[in-house]
């Protein structure tokens, strides 16, 4: 059952993305983005995570919109070309081989019988670092404020 | 229960769809929203590393991970903005050609 509901999930996060590259104004290309964080948050609740779920939709689709009105705003919802798709399918399939050979070679090593790629093995990892997500989060919001602030100047300019 | 492996393919999917996206998009802000398609793949990962150790806090990664996706929406509405006042083409071909210029 759960197995079916993320392949539908996996399945229909593939096809958004694709849509994204396949409309021709902006309108569908954010209303086929929506579909894909709409799926994506139904991963999460999967997951067991309806709090952040819920949250990642409203921050993300929160900023969208926004991009959305600046954008329509101030260009129209106009007709753009088309991306290549045949680009696309060849990238996306290169990527994709080369992130999941490590994947299938860890578990052939192991028989292939269970998860050898534990959550465990991350762990040490990331706890040992959690005040650099703070020092990342200051430096990156200070980063987006400040480009807003200089290339407000430099626009006036 | 579903195998961690299949959470951990599907963020994969997800990341190689962004940027295979963005690497062949043709216009400036379909470009940039698949790039925000391969950073949300960042917290399908976070997500399921989560759900399977159930031992740290999932919410300082996660906010990291907003903090990334809001500075780059930023910066793409301050480049996007900027763009369109000097009379820019958002079309990815003649960008380049202006770059031949």
């Amino acid at each position: 059952m759960y197995l079916a509901i993320l392949a539908i999930a996996a399945a229909a996060e593939a096809v958004s993305a694709m849509l994204m590259l396949r409309f021709r104004d902006m309108l569908h290309v954010i209303m086929a983005f929506s579909v894909f964080l709409i799926f994506n948050s139904a991963i999460s609740l999967m997951l067991q995570q309806p709090l952040l779920a819920i949250l990642q939709l409203f921050i993300m689709v929160g900023g969208v919109a926004t991009f959305a009105f600046v954008g329509t705003a101030s260009a129209g919802i106009s007709k753009f070309s088309s991306s290549n798709m045949a680009a696309f399918a060849a990238i996306a399939v290169i990527i994709s081989a080369l992130m999941f050979y490590p994947f299938s070679m860890i578990g052939a090593q192991s028989g292939g019988m269970q998860n050898v790629f534990s959550a465990q093995s991350a762990l040490p990892y990331m706890q040992s670092d959690v005040s650099m997500f703070y020092v990342i989060t200051a430096i990156l919001f200070g980063i987006g404020f400040g480009s807003i602030i200089v290339m407000g100047r430099g626009a006036r300019k | 229960m579903i195998p961690f492996i299949y959470f951990m393919m599907l963020a994969g999917m997800v990341f190689a769809a962004g940027i295979a996206g963005a690497a062949s998009s043709r216009n400036f802000l379909v470009l940039m929203l698949m790039v925000e398609v391969a950073i949300t793949a960042s917290t399908i990962a976070a997500i399921a590393i989560y759900y399977f150790s159930m031992n740290f806090d999932i919410f300082l990664v996660l906010i990291a991970i907003w903090a990334v996706i809001s500075a780059e929406l930023m910066a793409i509405i301050v480049f996007y903005r900027h763009m369109e006042r000097l009379g820019i083409s958002l079309d990815i071909t003649k960008l380049s050609r202006e770059g031949e210029k």
